[in-house]
């Protein structure tokens, strides 16, 4: 080959041009590959320094148990060895030394002769036996052959042949016989030896298991170290496919949170820095929303597929908790964790640990926010305000515009809110007032003028018919109805004489139940309550102008436009539909499509949502306008509503996470609890461990009865006839507030019923009543435990109508009642311990342990006491079964 | 012909697979041509590095930027398509879409497919030359660099919310408010020169049509004027000089009309709404 020729052309070299660009190449590879598998999965370093500290703490804690291994280990050296005849010391109390010596005994005992000579006989009785074994099982393979060649020829009908291997068949069996017989001779003999060897064996063993259960728990611990020094570095991810859906947005729910947070749901790290702290709540949140099934954004937010944090934590660049300039849900912050509850909790008003978002929820029901917006679950939300059907009959024109421009300057307390008018117009609240009035009807007062009444008497009845349970009057009283110290402002004597007689034959729909009473007690009330005449001074000019007709068709036009018939019944707006915009997706508003005008505050969905609650008309421009009216509410109050709204995200859960879907009893117990608070059946009763704020009124002993424990003491049927009837009679006749008559519907008499039962997990079933004659032995024990000399059940509880001679703040319910009213299995539970049921019972427990039972009387056997005094009670009393009513009692 | 054509290949396949030839020496060869390899693959291959240097650093430090997650009940503002096709989308502020987004694009791929038929200049073949090509050469950087490149940048990095024009250090305000004050060419002769009769839609159509004739007809003129003293337009002829001197024309009315609609805020110069057409 010619010498390579230099090329011409080749006039520069590119040697160090390639050499720069190829380095420079690798070392952007190297960090290329160092960006991906080491930079940007912070959760890798993250898992190894949580490995680090629970390798510490379980070195910690094997070296904390070897230490007690240890020093009892020592203690029980040092021991000294009983001397014969003396017993042992037992095998629980050896030191390791010792059990290793016993090992070491039996290990030379093992060298013994008698030991040395069992092993070599039992070798050679062994053979013995395998010998005699194989002989037996040769010969049962001679005899199936012979068997099978038996009844071959006699198939082919060669008869010589089949006789003679009868024959032969019979002669192995024999054999086989013969054979058994010395298998199990040599397997004496084999058995015989080993007896000697086990004597050796057994020993060993035992000391041998003892050592290593000495050290057990050393060994778990250990195999718990191994497995996480074995762990790897695995980005832990939940897939929870149909959850997560959010309104038109379909995907599932891909958490990878617990890369970071290894030991979020594991009990020990309660106290160690994120992202290694344990759940606040494992137990009782985890417990019930076990992250496998509910993943974790479901409740927090945040980007769960993401791992990666560039920068500080919960700032931008924290991609793993969604604070990046397009995740629309960056990880909640405090208490508005609460706000991912609703979305399956939808039905329920009380939940642990939601507390402000349930408060939300309930404001935004009883504020009647829903009389302007609309929101999907809450369509049977009713409208809060009073009906003003009949209004000009009840209020006071001056009274009237008053009330309009300053509801709370009237009754701090009341819901009513400022609505906006005479900001934009002057005179626009007398509009509003002026088609109240005239669009009213007329009430006819059907118990006719107030005839005047005896204002001490009406004092009495006041207060002994339970109207603190609800109206608040002087410093007295609970806040659910409106106070009643000015009422003479609004009202006149005559309609307050009708209304406390039927309030339903005002408003058909009114809230107040029907308290029974009779024609003098209502005018002794009423005498009462209007003994100082507050009527505001009167305008004829105003009342002329009320009544002019253009005033109301503008007045018209104003409730349109701001909406007073969302909380009241007007008439001409029967149809109206809801003025504001739908809430049902709120919490999910852009920050764009949010106006927030002039004011310089952050421009955050929260700021705004708060600013807007706080002072509605505070976004307000020259160009936009605002019909929203100012509730006045506290911070705290508009923290929880905020919270509340910021939940409403219009997400798809799958059914099999709705609460009340999933939990029909749950659903039971929520839409009891949403009555029970309508009802204000807490302003009297003690329900779910609250309420009876009436107490404060009138005191504890004349308070009516604490209903705890009522679901599974009365009977569902008497219960309902009661609700539906509550006059038919007095269980505790010595307190003097009776229930009122609610008008219940059936529906919503079963929903109280059930609800009861729900609380006590007793199924709201009817049954037939007991027998009244039952087993005279019992019905004589029972009477006899009754009597003064055992459980005097007869000094507290009325007897048939007889009145028991203690105090009446002791008295208990009449047992003669108890036959129709109280379910058959309880009164035997109830004597037991009737703190059990209801706490706070003034009634002991009589039965409260075996100990307890008289000796004398059925042989001392509680059971069988408590139920001979249920057969007593049962037996007593009247025999009238319980009467349903026909109609709702007016 | 196919028989011909799949012995060329069965032949030059057989050539693949017998021994290399033997390397011709660079001297045999013509004294300005070098062989491929490895003169220019080698100086291309560290391009091709460079370039994955780059790109690689590139995407390491800049991560791929994501927007909100996809709602079919919201579109997204500023509404951006992607970044190739950003001046076409441009394009549709000047224009009516039937304009810029069907008749300017199907323009756009028709004049350069017939760039091989109309352009007959041999010269610049297999070397680099300005000063013998000077009007492709610049009609070219003018259409792709100039027009299309600037109108893409325009449309990534100037629009925003609304398609709003906004300076690349400015806030994207998406209740940003510009006033719409368009109007069409022939009612702003009317206001400013007072010729009412331009108000009538016949004689506005009539006079924006003749408004684009004339422009064309510029193309004509030249021809007609300068053909007789220029070889260059005599070799073209008329045939291949009408259909450049359309293409021409053409794109240099984008210009025109962003220059109008950015000086005097004129809308269209000729609306038909008889046919739906406005240009």
């Amino acid at each position: 080959m010619p010498p390579a020729e230099i090329d011409p052309i080749e006039k520069k070299s590119y040697t160090k041009v390639w050499f720069l660009v190829g380095s420079i190449f690798f070392a952007v590879s190297v960090w290329a590959f160092y960006s991906e598998f080491i930079a940007r999965r912070t959760w890798k370093g993250y898992q190894r320094e949580f490995n680090y500290l629970e390798l510490k703490k379980t070195q910690d804690e094997y070296d904390k148990a070897k230490q007690a291994i240890d020093t009892e280990d020592k203690r029980r050296d040092q021991l000294p060895d009983p001397v014969p005849p003396a017993p042992p010391l037992p095998d629980d109390q050896l030191s390791i030394r010792k059990i290793r010596l016993k090992i070491e005994a039996a290990e030379v005992a093992m060298d013994g002769k008698e030991y040395q000579d069992a092993t070599v006989e039992l070798k050679k009785r062994n053979i013995e036996l395998s010998d005699a074994k194989q002989k037996l099982g040769f010969a049962k393979a001679d005899e199936d052959e012979v068997f099978y060649e038996w009844k071959h020829s006699l198939l082919h009908e060669n008869e010589k042949e089949a006789e003679e291997k009868k024959k032969r068949y019979y002669e192995l069996e024999d054999r086989i016989a013969e054979d058994k017989k010395l298998v199990q001779e040599k397997e004496a003999r084999v058995a015989e030896v080993q007896q000697i060897l086990d004597k050796y064996q057994s020993e060993l063993k035992k000391w041998k298991t003892a050592e290593k259960k000495y050290y057990e728990p050393l060994d778990k611990i250990q195999k718990r170290i191994e497995a996480i020094k074995d762990r790897s570095d695995d980005i832990k991810q939940v897939v929870i496919d149909d959850l997560g859906k959010g309104g038109p947005v379909a995907w599932g729910t891909v958490d990878r949170c617990e890369s970071c947070h290894v030991a979020i749901n594991r009990a020990g790290f309660e106290n160690e820095k994120q992202p290694f702290r344990t759940h606040p709540f494992r137990e009782e949140i985890l417990g019930k929303h076990p992250p496998e099934q509910f993943g974790c954004t479901t409740c927090h937010w945040g980007q769960g597929r993401a791992t990666q944090i560039v920068g500080k934590p919960l700032e931008e660049g924290d991609y793993a908790h969604g604070f990046v300039h397009h995740w629309e849900t960056p990880l909640l912050k405090g208490d508005f964790t609460e706000a991912s509850c609703n979305k399956c909790h939808q039905d329920q008003w009380k939940l642990d640990h939601a507390d402000v978002a349930m408060k939300g929820k309930k404001l935004f029901w009883d504020l009647g926010c829903t009389g302007c917006h609309a929101i999907k679950g809450f369509e049977s939300a009713p409208k809060v305000g009073p009906s003003l059907a009949k209004v000009k009959d009840k209020v006071y024109e001056e009274w009237l515009l008053s009330w309009i421009k300053d509801p709370k300057g009237y009754l701090p307390h009341t819901k009513m809110p400022k609505v906006p008018l005479d900001i934009d117009e002057p005179g626009q609240t007398e509009k509003v007032a002026a088609y109240i009035l005239q669009s009213s009807a007329a009430y006819d007062f059907p118990f006719g003028k107030f005839p005047g009444g005896n204002a001490e008497n009406g004092k009495k009845v006041f207060e002994a018919v339970g109207c603190y349970g609800c109206h608040t009057l002087g410093d007295k009283g609970t806040g659910l109805a409106p106070a009643l110290d000015r009422i003479t402002e609004k009202t006149s004597a005559d309609w307050i004489y009708n209304w406390i007689q039927d309030p339903k034959a005002y408003n058909p729909d009114a809230r107040m139940p029907k308290l029974r009473l009779t024609g003098q007690e209502a005018a002794d009330v009423t005498a009462f309550l209007t003994q100082e005449d507050k009527r505001l001074p009167r305008d004829e000019a105003l009342e002329q102008r009320l009544k002019d007709p253009e005033n109301a068709k503008k007045g018209f036009l104003l409730i349109s436009q701001y909406g007073c018939y969302g909380c009241h019944n007007i008439k001409g707006f029967e149809d109206a539909s809801k003025l504001s915009v739908e809430l049902t997706a709120f919490g999910r508003k852009d920050i764009a499509e949010l106006d927030f005008g002039d004011t310089k505050i952050p421009r955050t969905w929260e700021e705004w949502t708060k600013g807007k609650i706080h002072d509605p008309r505070m976004y307000l421009t020259e160009r936009t306008s605002s019909r929203m009216p100012n509730f006045g509410l506290s911070d705290e109050d508009i923290h929880s509503l905020v919270v509340f709204l910021k939940g409403l995200r219009k997400e798809d859960v799958p059914v099999r996470f709705v609460i009340s879907q999933t939990r029909p009893h749950q659903k039971v117990i929520d839409d009891g609890r949403r009555m029970v608070e309508r009802l204000n059946c807490k302003g009297c009763h003690l329900i779910e461990g609250e309420g009876r704020l009436i107490e404060q009124a009138i005191g504890p002993d004349k308070a009516p009865p604490n209903l705890m424990g009522i679901g599974a003491r009365v009977r569902p049927d008497w219960m309902f006839a009661f609700l539906k009837d509550p006059s038919r009679i007095k269980i505790r006749p010595w307190i003097e507030v009776h229930m009122p008559t609610f008008g219940f519907t059936d529906d919503q008499t079963n929903a109280i019923v059930q609800y009861f039962s729900a609380l006590d997990n007793v199924p709201p079933d009817f049954s037939t009543l007991p027998p009244k004659q039952p087993d005279p032995e019992m019905l004589a024990a029972g009477e006899k435990l009754a009597s003064r000399d055992y459980f005097s059940c007869f000094s507290c509880h009325i007897q048939n109508g007889v009145n028991p001679p203690s105090a009446p703040e002791q008295w208990g319910p009449d047992l003669a009642l108890a036959h129709e009213r109280i379910r058959n299995g309880f009164i035997p539970e109830w004597v037991k311990d009737p703190q059990k049921f209801t706490p706070g019972v003034k009634m002991p427990a009589f039965l409260p342990a075996d100990d307890a039972a008289p000796q004398d009387i059925l042989g001392g056997n509680r059971q069988k006491q408590a139920e001979a005094l249920r057969d007593y009670i049962m037996s007593l009393g009247a025999t009238s079964s319980p009467k349903m009513p026909t109609t709702t009692p007016q | 012909m196919m028989a011909e054509t799949a012995k060329q290949m069965g032949g030059s396949g057989g050539e693949a697979a017998s021994p290399p030839a033997k390397m011709i020496p660079a001297s045999s060869l013509s004294p300005d041509k070098v062989h491929t390899w490895p003169h220019l693959v080698k100086v291309e291959f560290i391009v091709g590095l460079i370039s994955l240097i780059a790109l690689t650093i590139w995407s390491i430090t800049i991560d791929a930027p994501m927007e909100e997650p996809a709602n079919p009940t919201k579109t997204p503002n500023p509404s951006k398509a992607p970044w190739y096709f950003l001046g076409l989308q441009e394009m549709l502020v000047y224009f009516d879409p039937w304009m810029a987004g069907v008749v300017l694009p199907s323009l756009i791929i028709v004049g350069l497919m017939l760039i091989p038929y109309i352009d007959i200049n041999k010269k610049g073949s297999g070397y680099y030359t300005f000063s013998e090509r000077k009007f492709a050469v610049s009609m070219f950087c003018f259409g792709f660099l100039i027009l299309w490149v600037s109108l893409i940048i325009l449309g990534v990095f100037f629009r925003g919310p609304g398609w709003n024009f906004f300076m690349p250090w400015q806030e994207w305000d998406t209740h940003k408010v510009v006033a719409l004050t368009n109007v069409d060419l022939n009612i702003f002769l009317a206001q400013h020169l007072g010729i009412d009769a331009l108000r009538n839609q016949v004689v506005s159509a009539i006079f924006g049509l003749g408004l684009i004739g004339a422009y064309y007809s510029v193309g004509v003129a030249f021809y007609v004027l300068r053909a007789k003293k220029s070889p260059v337009l005599q070799e073209l002829g008329p045939i291949r000089y009408g259909l450049t001197a359309f293409l021409f024309l053409t794109m240099m009315a984008l210009p025109i009309k962003m220059a109008l609609r950015w000086t005097f805020n004129i809308k269209y110069i000729l609306t038909l709404p008889w046919i739906g057409l406005n240009i």
